[in-house]
């Protein structure tokens, strides 16, 4: 006599293929979808309409910069690009101050595009120096072209203008070449930076020399310039 | 311009994507036809998948940091992300 199929384990073989056959099915669909949303993403992009992006943070460090009245006023008076990416991407060090791993990186790649003067013009425009100097500018030129002129001689030099101040140093041949780059170059504007008690007794001294040779400056002192320039 | 963010994106969608433009993956990175690892134009580094972003304009794709976004930026000056 035939063995009788046993109706559960008939039942439960059915209900086990159906699920697999659903299930089969709902991946089927989702894959579609999911091909369909590319192939809408790519036609898009190919119309120039759309990007795609790691995360919305980055590109809001860049949006949030362009904004600023300074970085507008920078791109009016340097013509150079590339000056005009490294003062911007100080302030993009600054709003990734919080995020050390992110600061770190962007700080090599600035560094491998452009060196280290590149790095050392970022790291000022990070401490807002150059948005200083650039309202020093605003202050004492007389038109655009000269105020132009300035700035972009700042940019270019801006190892001739900005001196770094240091705890063992020998002052009295650093203030001897300040007093000879302000008498040859006349800038409008010289800033030293300085970092502890000890430099910073160095560079009042220094300052004190400097304006017993050299008149027509106005001497100003920024202190708590948080996060002291970086680069050597 | 429409942001598609890429971040959570499973690296076969990527790949799909990226296949879609001639590009591929080896590893962590991205490659061209040649099989040769993607650089960034701007910063010179190859381009990590996971830290990957796509532009229009002749497909470019960039290592994900301020400074490449912002000189995309002022090459396409049209271009507003």
């Amino acid at each position: 006599m035939p063995e009788e199929p046993d109706p559960l384990a008939s039942i439960a073989k059915g209900v086990a293929k159906g699920t697999y056959e659903h299930a089969e099915e709902k991946i089927k669909v989702a894959a579609v979808a999911i091909a369909d949303k590319i192939q809408y993403w790519i036609k898009k992009f190919r119309q120039g309409e759309l990007a795609f992006i790691e995360d919305e943070k980055t590109i809001e460090v860049v949006r949030n910069q362009r904004k600023k009245p300074s970085w507008k006023l920078f791109r009016r008076y340097v013509k150079d690009p590339d000056l005009r990416l490294q003062i911007e991407m100080g302030l993009s060090l600054k709003a990734l101050e919080e995020n050390k791993k992110n600061r770190e990186d962007l700080r090599r790649k600035i560094l491998n595009r452009y060196g280290t003067k590149g790095l050392h013009l970022a790291e000022l425009s990070q401490r807002g120096l150059i948005d200083r100097y650039l309202w020093l500018l605003l202050d004492e030129t007389q038109d655009e072209q000269e105020l132009r002129d300035g700035i972009e001689d700042l940019l270019k030099n801006v190892d001739r203008y900005v001196e770094f101040v240091q705890a063992e140093q020998d002052i009295e041949r650093q203030t001897k070449a300040i007093i000879t780059r302000l008498r040859a170059f006349k800038p409008k504007a010289m800033i030293l930076l300085c970092k502890g008690t000890q430099a910073e007794e160095n560079a009042r001294e220094m300052v004190d020399d400097v304006s017993r040779d050299v008149e027509g400056y106005r001497i100003e002192i920024m202190e708590n310039v948080t996060n002291f320039v970086e680069t050597p | 311009m429409e942001l598609v963010s890429i971040k959570s994106m499973p690296k076969e969608y990527k790949l799909l994507i990226l296949k879609e433009f001639g590009y591929g993956i080896s590893g962590d990175y991205v490659i061209d036809n040649d099989g040769k690892r993607v650089k960034d134009r701007y910063v010179g580094v190859d381009v990590n998948v996971s830290n990957m972003l796509i532009f229009p304009g002749s497909t470019i794709i960039l290592d994900n940091n301020p400074l490449s976004i912002a000189a995309y930026l002022d090459e396409y000056e049209g271009k507003d992300l």
